[in-house]
């Protein structure tokens, strides 16, 4: 290739255009897609509906005047009550969804559990997702010795059970109070921890891709132009590999939110007097027979959760599928 | 005639109800009497059967069966009793400076092969055990009160101990192990095979097939030393493992086991309802829980002594070094309320450290009242105001006595987590102490890291319990000497110092004769002044529990005996 | 073939030693340690501490301990004239205490000459441990792999054939309610629903609550006497796998049914059943390949789970016990062994791939 800087330029910006134009118009198929599907759109209402319910939740604090950590052991395993719906007879309306077994109310220790659950997912999927995107844009651009380490790591760690890994590193930073304590406190541990174990899949769906798009004229032309290779990798490439990897942020956040209830399963989780529906769950489980509710909420709202994030996965996964017809 | 006609009619009654439970009630032979299957919870880990080697639970209940009892217990009052027929050791013999036991064993007694077990079984358990070569923990244990160990006949047993103690007498009891197979090695009885497959035995069951992660199978051993009528009535006794406490429960209602020596105190209300279940519960039970508040400067631990025996300079807690401020915590407790939310009101509370139905009980102490307005006196008059008056915020220091002015009446508190009846407690404590100007920063940690943070005083207080028995001494030496604070390792981790009780525990341990009585009395005073003291808040014992299928007959009668001849026990067919 | 086989061995040989470091570096520094939980109770004495923490050579160095595990001590400390007093020492010092009197010479030949170690909690030795283990853990794994390919294969490629309908509908939904119920909660409520609520003629439970074959049984029964106790663990170990399996048939069939070959076939006249299993699942099932391996790893990792809930006597349980007491030896050797049966999935993935897709060689 032998061009001018001058046409090479020209070409770049014309070639930026392109890009824009395909990528707009590929989001824009894609949006009018979503558009259409009312599974995932119905899913993605029914996720910000808790998600700001839960956000809500000291608003239903003070409205209801309960509490979602005092105790009161006269009130325990109070049942289901909304008297406007007939449910619960004579019981007592500030408890909407009853009480735990120290009598604190279920349903704002439901939507602050829902906010530890929700960012543990959140925010450990965001993790994950940067540490997944930096490493797999420098693994693509560069090659080398820095893609085959960083390989090794990715087969290291893949080849040990994530739960083992979950456990080891569990144990490690969670007992540790001081590491529990401060900037690591509670939620927050588990959030480094889920984060640093989950950007392999990722890393290598970037590399795969920065490797496919480095070989793209702009970039070649951005390179001869003198670009610094920082520059090419966040302002060329990343925006690129964006659309892909944000597909599987829903499904990765589902997946966390779960694999955190499976830690609180076994005394690893979030730890007690912080609630998460993960601990939730697992404590009512053992009161199974004294109220059946204290299992069935957390588990289902788990459920509906961890279901509605996988829905919207698919969703947008089939809405950015560029194969599939419409 | 008309008697007759009575006589007839009665006697065809009473036929009529004989014949149906003389029928019911027919003992089957010995050996065929079905499985006794009891559930545990106790994780897949299990050490060996090896009594030199065992050192958790579920491996000495199953050394317990397989073995011989070395002494007998009478149920009813709980203290060791001579000439028995289900123990080893017959009588035993206290030298005057209460140093030297002499214990007498039967000779009647064999190992499974036919030989006789005699004192050169115990003699090699303690060469064994004080050899250091066994990698058991035994015998990191014995070897601190025992001397010496010999046997000038083959019923005869001396042990020397180290110091005189009013609880050396189960301790010099030891134990046995069938020295003719065993090797002269020490150090080769850590890989023998024995350790898995005990094959020379003599408790009441004979080793069958260890299942790993699922269960025991033991079966009757019809040569018994230990057997009422010499028979073993059942076929055998299984030990079945279900690592999830809720699916134990539901298993042993579906019938998968017949008996369960514990039911967590949520369940006992269901457990007591099922059909065809029967249960027995007794005080006390098998652990009591407390407030532990520490008495010295946390940010700078330190020993009781020094090397050379001299008291070190602790420091004083800032909130707890006070005294009022405990009494304050112990008076803004509603324990009631912790008993129903924590162990779902099957426990009892304690006034001291002494667990309600042994024998150290002082039962004329009373209990702490449950008094927030005297609690919040306490405070005010210790130097903890309300300052903005808000009760939502914690009172700060004004003229404490260990804490500069401005310090707030907050502190950490400790628990072990996935323990659901202390992170109730925990849960409950931090909301009562609010209510009175305190705040609470509740927390739970992982087991082994709560022992890291206890062992290393920097905690300012923790929940957690001890075991207790129904055996158990009241010497609380262990506990609260001011010896056992030692930091790293000693029980005494709150750093409790008082030397008048030091004196009366020490008095009491080692009283000449050990006279129960005499010692109970020393135990009371103690008690009082300890409540007076609290170095912990009592809370309270959880009150023992099991629970057999109907079908198992007689079952036992005794709390603290989960097994009571057992060789007697057979499983109804119907 | 050959060649990439041994190839790929030997590069794994880093990997699994990276392994073993990660992992009793992250271990050593738990708080704690396992020596004060083993020995928790009101009468533990310093001295007891310090004598079980010496037995289990935790008072070393952790690069030591390390190097204790993987290649033993006997050379670290030895006895030359067999008098049984250690009269030579390499790294350890000979009188680790300053008691004046040498400590025991080592014994262990380390985890690379076949020795794994004790048990701290079980002091039983490791290797036989997890021998017990593993037929359990294998028969579970297995019959789930089976079930997961069984069910979810063809659930995957008549929901490709059937793209949009009903079927296609219900079973996308269902895969993911499957991948999004915690495994833990499923097994209670299926145990309470097949054992508690449901009775069979007898009065008992209609399947069997937890275990792996009858209490009472003598040995271990084969395999087809004991399906019932499979039934429900395989089950929820298998939801995970089904999802899976027939999510990624569909995607990869669906790939598949736009290729020109399909055309060109379905031109030629075969009929669509020919068409569809003939050219298209065959095809379809080369992406499959690549997924063994990973649903390995997440086998093993939700078996121990599964194990939990079901009592199923498997490596599992052993290992998320370890984790939790700090049993060393054990998690090094249930780490180990996941990650070769990992190592060893992947590689069956690449060389199935190869057999089934003749364009791909290795070199």
């Amino acid at each position: 290739m032998t061009t001018s800087p001058s046409a090479t330029a020209q070409s770049i910006a014309q070639l930026n255009t392109e890009e824009t134009i395909v990528s707009k118009s590929l989001t824009q198929r894609a949006l009018s897609r979503l558009s259409r599907d009312k599974l995932t759109l119905t899913a993605l209402a029914v996720l910000i509906f808790l998600t700001v319910m839960a956000f809500l939740a000291p608003v239903f604090e003070s409205a209801l005047e309960v509490s979602y950590t005092k105790t009161n052991i006269r009130e325990k395993f109070a049942p289901i009550c909304i008297p406007a719906l007939n449910v619960g007879g004579d019981c007592n309306p500030k408890h909407i969804l009853g009480t735990d077994d120290l009598g604190r109310d279920v349903f704002v220790r439901l939507l602050y559990a829902g906010q530890v659950s929700l960012s543990i997912g959140f925010f450990a999927a965001i993790l994950s997702l940067a540490i997944g995107i930096t490493l797999g844009v420098v693994t693509g651009f560069y090659g080398g010795v820095i893609d085959d380490f960083i390989n090794w790591v990715i087969t290291t760690l893949n080849s040990v059970p994530t739960l083992f890994l979950l456990l080891i590193i569990s144990a490690v930073i969670l007992r540790n109070p001081d590491l529990a304590r401060g900037i690591f406190g509670g939620p927050f541990a588990l959030i480094i921890i889920l984060g640093l174990l989950g950007w392999t899949g990722t890393t290598r769906l970037v590399r795969g891709e920065t490797l496919s798009i480095r070989e793209r004229e702009y970039i070649l032309s951005a390179r001869a132009l003198g670009a610094s290779p920082t520059r090419i990798m966040f302002v060329h490439i990343v925006p690129n590999v964006f659309s892909i990897v944000i597909i599987v942020l829903a499904s990765d956040i589902g997946g966390l939110i779960l694999a955190e209830a499976a830690l609180s399963f076994l005394g690893i989780g979030v730890k007690v007097p912080t609630p998460s529906w993960g601990n939730m769950l697992t404590d009512a489980q053992t009161y199974f027979t004294m109220g059946l509710h204290l299992v069935i909420l957390p588990g289902l709202l788990i459920f509906i959760t961890v279901l509605c994030l996988f829905i919207i996965g698919d969703g947008l996964r089939d809405a950015f599928d560029p194969t599939s017809t419409d | 005639m008309k008697n007759l006609l009575k006589v007839v009619l009665l006697s065809a009654l009473l036929a009529l109800l004989i014949v149906p439970m003389a029928a019911q009630e027919n003992v089957p032979a010995p050996g065929e009497g079905g499985f006794i299957i009891e559930g545990y919870f106790g994780g897949s880990s299990v050490s060996s059967l090896n009594p030199l080697i065992a050192n958790d639970s579920a491996s000495n209940t199953i050394i317990g069966f397989i073995f011989p009892g070395m002494l007998s217990i009478d149920p009813a009052t709980k203290l060791p009793q001579k000439g028995q027929d289900d123990a080893l050791i017959i009588d035993w013999e206290i030298s005057e400076d209460g140093l030297t036991y002499t214990y007498t064993m039967r000779t009647d007694w064999t190992w499974t092969d036919g030989t006789p077990i005699t004192s050169a079984d115990v003699q090699y358990y303690w060469d064994a055990l004080s050899s250091g070569l066994v990698q058991g923990f035994a015998g990191t244990y014995y070897p601190i009160f025992i001397e010496s160990v010999t046997t000038p006949s083959p019923d005869k047993f001396v042990v020397k101990f180290k110091e005189a103690s009013c609880t050396a007498l189960p301790i010099g009891t030891l134990g046995v192990v069938p020295s003719h197979v065993f090797p002269k090695d020490f150090a080769e009885i850590n890989d023998m095979d024995y350790n898995q497959a005990p094959d020379v035995t003599g408790g009441v069951f004979n080793f069958s097939e260890f299942r790993p992660g699922e269960q025991f199978t033991l079966l009757a051993n019809q040569n018994y030393g230990g057997a009422i009528n010499g028979q073993v009535i059942p076929t055998g006794y299984i030990y079945l493992n279900v690592p999830d406490q809720n699916i134990l429960i539901e298993r042993f209602l579906a019938g998968d086991s017949n008996i369960i020596s514990f039911v967590p105190p949520n369940r006992r209300d269901d457990v007591k309802a099922a059909a065809g279940i029967k249960t027995l519960e007794f005080s006390p039970g098998n652990v009591w829980d407390y407030l532990a508040l520490n008495y010295a400067d946390p940010t700078n631990p330190q020993s009781g002594y020094d090397e050379n025996g001299n008291r070190i300079d602790q420091g004083h807690h800032p909130l707890f070094g006070d005294n009022r401020v405990r009494r304050a915590v112990a008076l803004a407790l509603n324990i009631d309320d912790i008993v129903d939310g924590a162990v779902f009101g099957y426990g009892q509370r304690m006034n001291a450290y002494q667990v309600p139905g042994t024998w150290g009980y002082p039962e004329d102490l009373p209990l702490i009242p449950y008094d927030p307005a005297a609690a919040i006196a306490l405070l005010e008059e210790a130097g903890w105001v309300d300052h903005d008056n808000n009760p939502a915020t914690p009172r700060i220091a004004q003229g404490a006595k260990y804490a500069p002015d401005g310090t707030p009446l907050s502190f950490t508190l400790y628990t072990n987590q996935g323990n659901s009846r202390r992170e109730a407690i925990g849960a409950i404590v931090q909301d009562q102490l609010q209510e009175i100007g305190f705040e609470v920063n509740f927390q739970t940690v992982d087991f082994t890291t709560i022992l890291d943070i206890i062992d290393g005083q920097t905690f300012d207080a923790f929940i957690l319990g001890w075991g207790a028995g129904v055996l158990s001494d009241p010497d609380p030496t262990q506990l609260f000497s001011s010896q056992s604070d030692i930091l790293g390792a000693g029980s005494n981790s709150v750093s409790y110092y008082n030397p008048v009780v030091d004196e009366l525990m020490a008095k009491a341990l080692n009283l000449p004769g050990c006279d129960p009585v005499e010692r109970k009395a020393i135990y009371d005073e103690i008690s009082a002044l300890m409540q007076a003291d609290l170095p912990y808040v009592p809370l309270y014992a959880i009150t023992g529990f099991y629970a057999a299928s109907e079908k198992v007959v007689p079952w036992t009668e005794f709390g603290g005996f989960p097994y009571d001849k057992i060789e007697t026990w057979y499983v109804r067919q119907n | 073939m050959i060649r990439y086989i041994a190839r790929r061995l030997l590069q794994s040989i880093p990997t699994l030693l990276g392994i073993t470091i990660l992992s009793y570096l992250l271990m050593s520094f738990a708080p704690g340690g396992p020596v004060r939980a083993l020995l928790f109770g009101p009468n533990t004495r310093p001295e007891q501490l310090a004598r079980v923490a010496a037995v289990l050579g935790l008072n070393d160095p952790i690069p030591i301990q390390y190097l204790r595990w993987l290649l033993g001590d006997d050379w670290m400390r030895w006895d030359s004239d067999g008098d049984g007093i250690a009269d030579g020492s390499f790294i350890l010092p000979l009188d680790a205490d300053g008691d004046g009197i040498p400590e025991p010479p080592g014994m262990s030949k380390g985890f690379l000459r076949g020795d794994w170690g004790k048990s701290f909690i079980q002091r039983r030795p490791v290797d036989l441990i997890i021998a017990e283990r593993i037929p359990a853990t294998l028969e579970l794994g297995v019959a789930s792999l089976l079930v997961s390919i069984v069910v979810g294969l063809p659930i995957g490629i008549y929901a490709a054939v059937k793209r949009g309908r009903i079927f296609d509908n219900t079973t996308r939904v269902l895969a993911v309610i499957f991948n999004a119920v915690p495994v833990f909660w499923l097994g209670l409520v299926l145990i309470i629903i097949f054992g508690v609520l449901l009775k069979d003629a007898n009065g008992g439970p209609f399947l069997p609550m937890g275990g792996r074959r009858p209490p009472t049984s003598v040995g271990l029964p084969p395999i087809w006497e004991r399906l019932n106790y499979l039934i429900l663990p395989t089950f929820v170990l298998a939801t995970g796998g089904i999802a899976g399996f027939s999510r990624f048939m569909r995607a990869s069939m669906l790939d598949v049914i736009n290729q020109d070959y399909m055309r060109t076939a379905r031109a030629k006249g075969l009929d669509n059943r020919t068409v569809w299993f003939r050219h298209g699942a065959r095809n379809a099932l080369i992406p499959i390949a690549t997924f063994l391996g990973p649903s390995i790893t997440g086998l093993l990792g939700g078996a121990a789970i599964t194990e939990k809930v079901f009592s199923w006597p498997g490596l599992g349980q052993v290992g998320i016990d370890a984790v939790l007491q700090l049993d060393y030896p054990i998690i090094m050797a249930v780490v180990v062994i996941s990650a070769i049966a990992t190592i060893l999935g992947y590689l069956l993935s690449d060389i199935l791939y190869a057999l089934i897709d003749p364009r791909i060689r290795f070199d």
